[in-house]
């Protein structure tokens, strides 16, 4: 199998006046294409910083991140905007929905970019396997955590993205709903043949997870692929 | 090959578009500030414009150009001339000068009538003319011309108008920026999540381009007719208050003015958008956490003294301190909005004292007609006119030379003196004023000013409290959640203890405007004519007119946040 992401000698250091917090250190990783990769780890362990800076998100102060062949924080502006825009998807666990656009307009926001057109069937299709049809037209404060979650799981689907980060997508949501909501990232992911990299602290998914990994003091570790 | 549909919903553009829609209240006060603003820019242009141009029928009475050292031959066939209506010759010594009055009352069209007066004429090949024609060129040519009309007619009516359209233009565009700096920074969460959907700054800015710009061109388009119809009526009003026909204010539309200023306005607000989109947050992770959606974000964990001495008040204060550059931002923004209402408030008292002070204080003026002097003989000829008060004498050129003489007459003697002045003038070839004519006008002129600024004011002050009451309100929304949490801890028992910092602000906002519009007016002529009493008590009204409202916003939410459910308020309304 191909690495589709692919991290060298990442860290990333706030300084606030005199000190310094060192959020990741060192950490290095490959992802294969069409996995599903988590990361665990106790609260303010990096876990967060580390997927906004594989997503593009956020730059590393050392190290590189590639995404395919390319190196992403040596793009422009304008390309790596684009690249945010088409080649990853991004959950976050608060939604982050814009909270004027109903949910129809939030799914299709990444389209309104120039040049992004989704074909309306497979629009259609991540609708109705998200089970979204009849809340399309609902603004987000009408909807429950686990149906703004789903939105904004189509949202991040919508553009087809090469891979799928996802911010502890059901740390806002009840046992049940997080079940469902998982249910339907997995199975989407299956079905669009996409890369999945995920922080979470459910041990359902870590169990059914093709590759494990933790997070402690900034420092990244593989404890598990599937199977083992 | 069937074509695929595509479910693309919406443009940029689009997007902006619909925020408006959905989140009216966030761009409420800007609409009404573009209103008011754009409202008083293009009633003051017309106001002026349609003063301009009764003056200029005023002093079209008399003539339009005078032109000296010609021949009796030439002076006959310039009277002949198609567009010439009349040309009145007088003879100064061997040479003679024709008043010349004109067909076309087209004040714009002065200069290219003399030019092509002296090339008709033929005058352009004497000597004297050649040099004339030169020095009209680079503007001295007004020393043949009227000089009232010339000082009016020379000044283009754009020059004549610039500064206050531009204060008023400085001050809408810059609310609009502050406006939409606060903005940028309170939904910085929102274009952060558009970051990370992989929209570019230069999106984000073409956004919040199309949503100001749309709003600027509403304001423009309500504006506009509001403006002529306020003008309009405003010179009927005057019209019946003074009967002089001096005052009937000319009704025209100054096409040129407003199509400059209109993509003026336009270009200024685009050019602050690409500046306001730099506070844009680079990262998008930044921009997503960096705003203060948690409530009592602003409050360290480790600030012990809030921690020990818990206050609404306190606390109030201390998110002011937090959040100072947003707290600055709504200062500025106010500001703005308060500096044109005070402007025109000093502006209307300013009027108001020159009225009393009016240096056309004078019956008759002698002016000297180069190379003529006014000498003492003259001087004494005139003091001893009967009818004749006093004579003061200005400009002096030495040896016993003057270039002005002031003449003042017995009560109600004016008419009855006037011809042995000008007798006077014409003996000596100087130029003469009848000015106590201009003295009545001028006092009247005065109250139109004053009428028209105190007017100004009212309305500017009136759209400025809806606007930061609506603004206001909208600010008081946002932060509901934070009052649902100090209420949940048992704080917030009264007004003074919720709205501390936002009293504060305000205050600021006021006396910075205050300062401002006081300074652009030390700036202008005649500024040493304000009344620090009349002054004092315009301010304490101004500033009552603009708290109270305020006064009873405050009160409401805090009645509202009485009886609120608090879950419901910590929880937001979702906009």
């Amino acid at each position: 199998m191909n690495a589709i992401l692919r991290a060298e000698g990442i860290s990333k250091i706030y300084r606030q006046g005199d000190a310094s917090v060192c959020a990741v250190r060192n950490c290095s990783l490959s992802v294969e294409k069409g996995t599903f990769n988590v990361v665990v780890g106790p609260s303010g362990s990096g876990k967060s910083t580390l997927l906004h800076i594989l997503s593009g998100m956020d730059r590393p102060s050392s190290g590189t991140v590639f995404l395919g062949e390319e190196e992403i924080y040596a793009l422009s502006e304008k390309k790596l905007s684009r690249l945010r825009n088409r080649d990853v998807g991004f959950v976050f666990q608060k939604f982050h929905l814009l909270p004027f656009l109903t949910a129809h307009e939030n799914i299709l926001l990444p389209a309104a970019l120039p040049g992004n057109a989704v074909p309306d069937a497979f629009a259609a299709d991540v609708i109705r396997r998200l089970r979204l049809g009849d809340r399309l037209h609902h603004l987000p404060h009408e909807l429950s955590g686990g149906q703004q979650q789903r939105v904004a799981i189509a949202r991040a689907l919508i553009n087809r993205p090469k891979i799928l980060f996802a911010d502890e997508p059901t740390g806002n949501l009840d046992k049940s709903t997080a079940a469902e909501v998982i249910g339907t990232l997995r199975e989407c992911a299956r079905l669009y043949e996409q890369t999945v990299f995920l922080v979470t602290h459910d041990p359902d998914l870590i169990r059914k997870s093709d590759l494990v990994y933790r997070m402690d003091d900034g420092s990244l570790r593989r404890i598990g692929v599937r199977g083992n | 090959m069937k074509k695929k549909r595509h479910a693309r919903a919406f443009s940029v553009f689009q997007l902006s578009l619909t925020e408006m829609r959905r989140r009216p209240a966030a761009f409420l006060p800007f609409f009404l500030l573009c209103v008011s603003g754009l409202f008083i820019l293009y009633s003051l242009l017309f106001f002026q414009y349609g003063c301009w141009l009764s003056e200029l029928r005023i002093s079209q009475s008399r003539y339009h150009v005078l032109l000296p050292q010609l021949t009796d031959r030439q002076a006959e066939e310039i009277g002949a001339l198609p567009y010439v209506q009349s040309a009145v010759p007088f003879r100064y010594g061997d040479s003679v000068t024709a008043y010349i009055k004109l067909r076309d009352n087209d004040p714009e069209k002065l200069r290219a009538y003399c030019v092509r007066i002296i090339r008709d004429v033929g005058l352009d090949q004497t000597p004297a003319y050649r040099d004339n024609v030169i020095f009209q060129t680079s503007g001295p040519m007004d020393n043949w011309i009227n000089r009232e009309y010339c000082e009016l007619a020379a000044t283009p009516f754009f020059m004549r108008s610039l500064s206050l359209t531009a204060l008023c233009m400085a001050s809408v565009v810059g609310y609009m920026l502050c406006a939409m700096a606060g903005k940028v920074r309170a939904d910085g969460r929102e274009y952060g999540t558009l970051r990370a959907l992989g929209f570019r700054r230069i999106d984000i800015c073409r956004c919040l381009a199309g949503q100001y710009l749309s709003l600027y061109a509403l304001g423009s388009f309500a504006a506009i007719p509001l403006s002529l119809g306020v003008y309009r009526l405003l010179s009927v009003l005057l019209k019946q208050l003074f009967t002089d026909n001096y005052l009937q204010l000319d009704f025209a539309f100054p096409a040129k003015e407003v199509l400059f200023w209109l993509p003026i306005g336009a270009l200024l607000l685009l050019l602050g958008t690409a500046v306001v989109t730099r506070l844009v947050k680079r990262e998008p992770k930044d921009g997503i956490a960096g705003s203060a959606e948690a409530s009592l974000s602003f409050v360290k964990v480790s600030d012990r003294r809030f921690v020990r001495r818990p206050s609404a008040a306190h606390c109030n204060l201390l998110r002011a301190w937090r959040c100072r550059t947003s707290t600055l931002w709504r200062i500025v923004k106010k500001a703005f909005l308060l500096l044109l209402p005070a402007f025109f408030l000093i502006l209307a008292i300013m009027l108001y004292g020159m009225r009393e002070m009016s240096e056309y204080d004078r019956d008759f003026g002698l002016f000297s007609l180069a190379p003529n002097y006014i000498t003492e003989e003259i001087a004494q000829a005139a003091a001893a006119l009967d009818g004749v008060e006093r004579t003061e004498k200005r400009v002096d050129y030495g040896e016993g030379n003057y270039g002005q003489l002031l003449i003042y007459a017995e009560e109600g003697r004016q008419a009855e003196i006037e011809r042995a002045v000008e007798a006077l003038a014409n003996a000596h070839y100087l130029q003469f004023y009848n000015d106590y004519r201009n003295k009545i006008m001028n006092v009247e002129q005065s109250d139109i000013f004053t009428v028209y600024y105190l007017a100004q004011a009212a309305v500017l002050l009136l759209a400025s409290v809806v606007t930061m009451r609506a603004e206001e309100a909208y600010h008081l929304r946002r932060r509901r959640p934070e009052m649902a949490v100090m209420k949940s801890m048992g704080l917030c028992n009264s007004c003074r203890e919720l709205f501390s910092a936002e009293i504060l602000t305000l205050l600021l906002s006021a006396l910075l405007s205050g300062i401002a519009a006081a300074a652009a007016h030390a700036a202008l002529p005649g500024a040493s004519w304000l009344r620090p009493g009349f002054l004092i008590a315009a301010a304490l009204v101004f500033l009552a007119l603009f708290l109270l409202p305020h006064a009873a916003l405050y009160r409401k939410t805090r009645r509202s946040l009485a009886r609120a459910n608090l879950i419901e308020w910590m929880e937001g309304d979702g906009i």
